[in-house]
């Protein structure tokens, strides 16, 4: 049981994501996929350096055991902007392109394209 | 619009919003010594104005004056760090960093609440053409 | 190169100042915000100067922000190869912006975005983290998406959707790396990492964040088979010739720094480095194959810069010092000649509006400066003697005589000519008659002066060469005097060849006047990517073995 920890499942989660942007012609579900595997980078993250009954880097920690790891935890902050942004402007685009084409699959918005 | 007036979201979203709203003071003004933060502060803010937009869908908000004021605060951000970090360049004491990252904080919070509200109301009030 | 750099405490300037100076530019109005901008980017390139002496001193300059322990801050480094990056980057900017001065239609927006977009490409060559690397490569990615559909074209939405997911899937193969390696060794920051990685007690734990970080680096720099979203988005009809120029002449390398990095951290525990040299040779001959394909001018150029970047990984991946230089000074030529030609294309689109290679014809009658300056580009990017190309390329040749690379690399230098022998079609001919087209018939001196002025440099890089080379790299590098006749002579012959295989044989077949462009949708991209992936993955485990 000890395969089912936070690592193995953001990598399963995360080629779960790859599929659905390889597998589904729907552009909206791109979207919904690209977010999916930036979940799977977030839950990496934050359980790659966990411990048993860690404690939360705040304030006066050195009488702690184990204390949780502040690094990734900043840096997934930042990430989760990140992903906020991307979201948001390919999501913009994708309307467009839907007001434009009158569809949202990939091929059908192709073959419009190249005529 | 799709669907009629709620009664269960009303009445929820309507007891829910005071308690949003303060999660989302609370969590911009600890940012400096709490998790949380100006970003994360925001976010709840925006999630409170779509909310809200949710419940009562009013077409006559005021994009412009909501953008204007993300301009302003986005530029209070900018010289204000650059007073701090460049034009006063002695050590400050800790109440003072204290009260820098508040400040920050609380132009941040406000910043990104105004942002992704905007968004939101871009992507709802967009009829068709660019 | 590894001394204790010394500390410059400007170094954040050259990432931050464009932006703020940016934001100003949003305020003001347009006059004053386009004198702002392009007096800044003198400043800009006053400051690389500087740092530049500060390095040719020290070997490296470095800043940590906010005084952290360097595991935990934002470092940011720059030894030789950044600061060169970062002088040409300048260089280049400061040139574009000057070609965009008199575009009244731009708006303040574009001001702000092409300024913040130096300051970004200065912050990816000076990080010294992996999560720093990201942040400005994902900021940088969704700019050039606004920015490459900037003039609103019909076909700009599709363009830049598929740029920016496929450029945002491969930041999140990067970001998994990344963290993977994270976990492995508890750093993220390069220089530490290159310090840890060879005593590092379980050296197959590394193999899986090298394959993610590998496909990222891959697909930035448009290797095979990764390449595909490259000409949509230098390419595409919709994005400003600067911007073009910029993204073909700059941006694109840093893909190719990236890799570079990435190689020097990974090199004790993995050697890829054959795979990635016949993948560069593939790429170039696949490039140029394409190039020759089109019928649009700057879709020739967009997929010419596949094949040179194949030529750069071909250099780097040789493992000799003098073709790792070669290569490096091939992207401070390539980023010259690419960026003229990408201007002068643009002037070209503008005055005869048309981007089609068949309708366009004499540009050295019509428009002389900016005919003159499309020929010395071409003269630098064939490689033709006393200009900068047939430097570098002569460099990355270093010490592969007599192996199939010396053949492969001739392969590809005919490629480069034959390829450009159809681009050098629309200089010749009739003056073009002003009153059949709606053109804008007004010169525009100032830009076509920056165009002419961009050609004349690569003359003077291939003339210089050995004193620029020595300041630039510490390594004087020039073609010697006896291979010189040699190689004038190969190229004459190509030369000739050439003009005789594409006017006798090829014009008159369809499927080349046809274009011919294999294009993947979005699922095929991604999917060759997780093929990438797998097949990396299999190769490296196999060799580990």
């Amino acid at each position: 049981m000890q395969w089912i920890n936070g690592e193995n499942i953001s990598l399963v989660l995360f080629f779960i994501g790859v599929y659905g942007l390889v597998a589904r012609r729907n552009m909206v579900k791109a979207i919904i996929s690209l977010g999916v595997m930036q979940s799977a980078i977030i839950l990496y993250f934050l359980s790659a350096g966990v411990s048993v009954h860690p404690v939360p880097p705040i304030g006066d920690v050195s009488t702690a055991a184990a204390v949780a790891d502040p690094l990734p935890q900043a840096m997934m902050i930042t990430d989760i902007v990140i992903g906020i942004g991307t979201t948001a402007v390919a999501l913009t685009m994708v309307i467009h392109l839907y007001h434009q084409y009158g569809t949202t699959n990939w091929l059908r918005a192709k073959w419009k394209r190249k005529g | 619009m799709m669907y009629q007036d709620s009664p269960i979201i009303r009445v929820v979203i309507g007891l829910l919003n005071p308690l949003m709203l303060l999660l989302a003071i609370y969590l911009i003004f600890n940012g400096h010594s709490s998790p949380g933060g100006g970003f994360q502060g925001g976010a709840i803010l925006a999630t409170v104005f779509i909310s809200h937009y949710v419940i009562y869908p009013y077409e006559d908000i005021r994009i412009r004056t909501l953008q204007f004021m993300e301009k302003i605060l986005y530029l209070a951000l900018v010289l204000l760090s650059v007073l701090v970090v460049i034009v006063l360049p002695v050590q400050l004491s800790l109440w003072q960093n204290q009260l820098y990252m508040t400040i920050m904080n609380i132009l941040i919070g406000f910043k990104v609440g105004a942002g992704l509200t905007l968004i939101f109301l871009r992507f709802v009030f967009h009829e068709g053409g660019l | 190169m590894e001394t204790e750099g010394l500390t410059m405490p400007y170094l954040i300037w050259l990432v931050v100042g464009p932006v703020w100076i940016g934001t100003l530019a949003l305020l003001l109005p347009t006059r004053l915000s386009r004198l702002l901008v392009t007096l800044f980017r003198g400043v800009l390139f006053a400051l690389s100067v500087w740092v530049f002496l500060g390095i040719r001193q020290t070997g490296m300059v470095e800043q940590t922000l906010g005084n952290w322990p360097v595991f935990a801050a934002i470092t940011l480094r720059a030894d030789f190869l950044a600061i060169d990056l970062i002088l040409l980057t300048a260089l280049v900017y400061a040139l574009a912006g000057l070609y965009e001065w008199n575009r009244a239609e731009k708006d303040r927006l574009f001001l702000f975005l092409f300024i913040s977009m130096q300051g970004l490409i200065n912050g990816i060559f000076l990080s010294g983290d992996l999560f720093n690397l990201f942040v400005l490569l994902e900021v940088a990615t969704l700019v050039n998406s606004v920015l490459i559909m900037f003039k609103k074209d019909s076909q700009a939405m599709y363009d830049g959707l598929i740029y920016l997911l496929v450029n945002t899937v491969s930041m999140s193969f990067f970001l998994m790396g990344t963290g993977i390696l994270y976990k492995a060794t508890g750093l993220l920051d390069l220089k530490l990492l290159a310090g840890q990685i060879p005593g590092h007690p379980d050296p197959s734990s590394l193999l899986l964040p090298y394959v993610f970080l590998m496909v990222a680096a891959s697909l930035k720099s448009a290797l095979m088979p990764l390449f595909s979203w490259l000409p949509k988005a230098h390419g595409t009809p919709s994005a400003p010739s600067a911007v073009s120029a910029v993204l073909s002449g700059i941006y694109v390398k840093s893909g190719v720094y990236l890799y570079e990095r990435l190689q020097t951290v990974f090199s004790p525990v993995v050697d890829t480095r054959e795979l990635f040299l016949v993948l560069g040779f593939i790429t170039a001959v696949v490039g140029f194959i394409l190039a020759l394909m089109q019928k649009d001018i700057k879709l020739i150029l967009a997929y010419h810069t596949v094949s040179q970047i194949g030529l750069i990984m071909i250099g780097l991946n040789q493992g000799s010092e003098p073709a790792s230089f070669g290569a490096f000074y091939h992207i401070i030529n390539h980023a010259l000649f690419k960026s003229t030609l990408f201007l002068a294309a643009g002037l070209i689109i503008r005055r005869y509006q048309t981007r089609n290679l068949f309708e366009i014809k004499g540009v050295f009658r019509t428009m002389p400066l900016t005919g003159a300056a499309t020929a010395l580009a071409i003269l630098g990017i064939t490689g033709a003697p006393f200009f900068n190309g047939s430097v570098s390329k002569y460099w990355i040749g270093y010490g592969s005589t007599g192996s199939w690379l010396e053949y492969g690399l001739l392969l590809i230098n005919f490629g480069t000519i034959l390829s450009f022998t159809k681009f050098s079609t629309i200089l010749f001919g009739p003056k073009a008659w002003p009153g059949k087209r709606k053109g804008i018939h007004t010169t525009d001196l100032l830009s076509e002066g920056v165009v002419l002025f961009m050609g004349i440099l690569c003359l003077l890089g291939g003339v210089f060469s050995e004193s620029l080379t020595t300041v630039l790299f510490g390594l004087p590098m020039s073609i010697g005097a006896t291979s010189f006749p040699t190689k004038t002579l190969i190229f004459l012959l190509l030369v000739i060849a050439a003009a005789a295989l594409y006017f006798g044989l090829l014009k008159k077949r369809a499927w080349l006047k046809s274009s011919g462009r294999f294009e993947l949708t979005f699922n095929g991209i991604v999917a060759s990517q997780a093929g990438f992936f797998t097949f990396l993955l299999l190769y490296v485990v196999w060799q580990a073995r």
